[in-house]
């Protein structure tokens, strides 16, 4: 964490991208973009996440749905958060939506910083408060029926750890 | 009251006390607006409508007491004890609720022109 002063400095150059899409994403190019934001800065983290197979052995398709005013608002804050806790240069959410098959990628967090503490931490706190706050759901469709995805608890947890500690260790 | 996604028996509120809805300086009615998402839009048949606000709705508590209570306002449509059997499930599960796209507590107020949403747990990421 860097001190008070720098950190001014830091957020006056900040760039939060959001992007809310049924198209795939290029995540070559996104790592572009994130240098491109601050092009002499130390260390950029990306999580990419895709459709895993929810139900052993059958055709899984996902359907996403979300609450467009509601995401924008969330995923701000979260950002606003992160960059209150850590040393961000820039932040790239892009989560898709409509119909998405097993493998596909559904969900992309990039974060520049000066430290690569620093962006290891804010994406996992980025991903950890967007699974558990931002307004998405997701229906499992099978050839033998749709189901919507309940939510987990282990999120719910990984969430509220950064709720019990101000300084995550990781 | 007007459902804006396909409703097929229709609805209304056992309400009462229509002249305190009235908005004072205009004389119309004060209304809000309902959002619902995922399994409950599709459970409700009903993914947007706006509705009358009336003091016995005036936070999200007493909103969600409301809709549970729910009856089709044809009540001799063969499909109305389903339809009640749903409001009254949906609003007594685990549901969120947000006003103007923030998530709100049951003591939250509700007021005029606000946009309330109710949804099950999210799912993202």
């Amino acid at each position: 964490m860097m001190n008070k002063i720098d950190k001014q400095h830091s957020s006056l150059h900040i760039h939060n991208h959001i992007r809310i899409q049924e198209n795939n994403f290029n995540v070559g190019d996104e790592h572009t973009a994130l240098q491109q934001d601050a092009p002499s800065i130390g260390a950029i983290v990306t999580f990419t996440g895709l459709v895993r197979e929810f139900t052993k052995g059958e055709d899984t398709q996902l359907f996403l749905e979300h609450y467009p005013a509601m995401t924008e608002k969330v995923l701000s804050n979260i950002i606003n958060q992160a960059t209150q806790r850590w040393d961000i240069i820039s932040t790239r959410i892009i989560h898709r939506i409509g119909h998405l098959s097993l493998g596909e990628q559904i969900v992309f967090i990039g974060v520049n910083s000066p430290h690569r503490a620093d962006a290891f931490a804010a994406a996992t706190f980025i991903m950890d408060f967007l699974k558990t706050g931002a307004p998405f759901w997701k229906k499992e469709i099978t050839p033998t029926g749709e189901v919507w995805v309940d939510a987990k608890d282990s999120d719910t947890s990984a969430k509220n750890q950064w709720l019990n500690n101000t300084e995550k260790t990781l | 009251m007007k459902n804006v996604a396909e409703n097929p028996i229709g609805s209304s509120f056992n309400s009462s006390s229509f002249n305190s809805t009235l908005d004072k300086r205009f004389g119309n009615p004060v209304m809000i607006t309902l959002r619902y998402f995922a399994q409950l839009r599709e459970t409700l048949h009903c993914s947007e409508e706006t509705l009358q606000w009336q003091d016995d709705i005036n936070t999200v508590a007493a909103l969600k007491k409301q809709l549970s209570q729910r009856t089709s306002d044809k009540p001799n449509h063969p499909h109305n004890h389903s339809y009640n059997v749903q409001w009254q499930k949906a609003f007594n599960g685990n549901i969120l609720c947000a006003v103007n796209q923030e998530i709100a507590q049951d003591n939250h107020p509700i007021q005029d022109n606000d946009e309330v949403a109710f949804f099950p747990p999210v799912t993202g990421g």
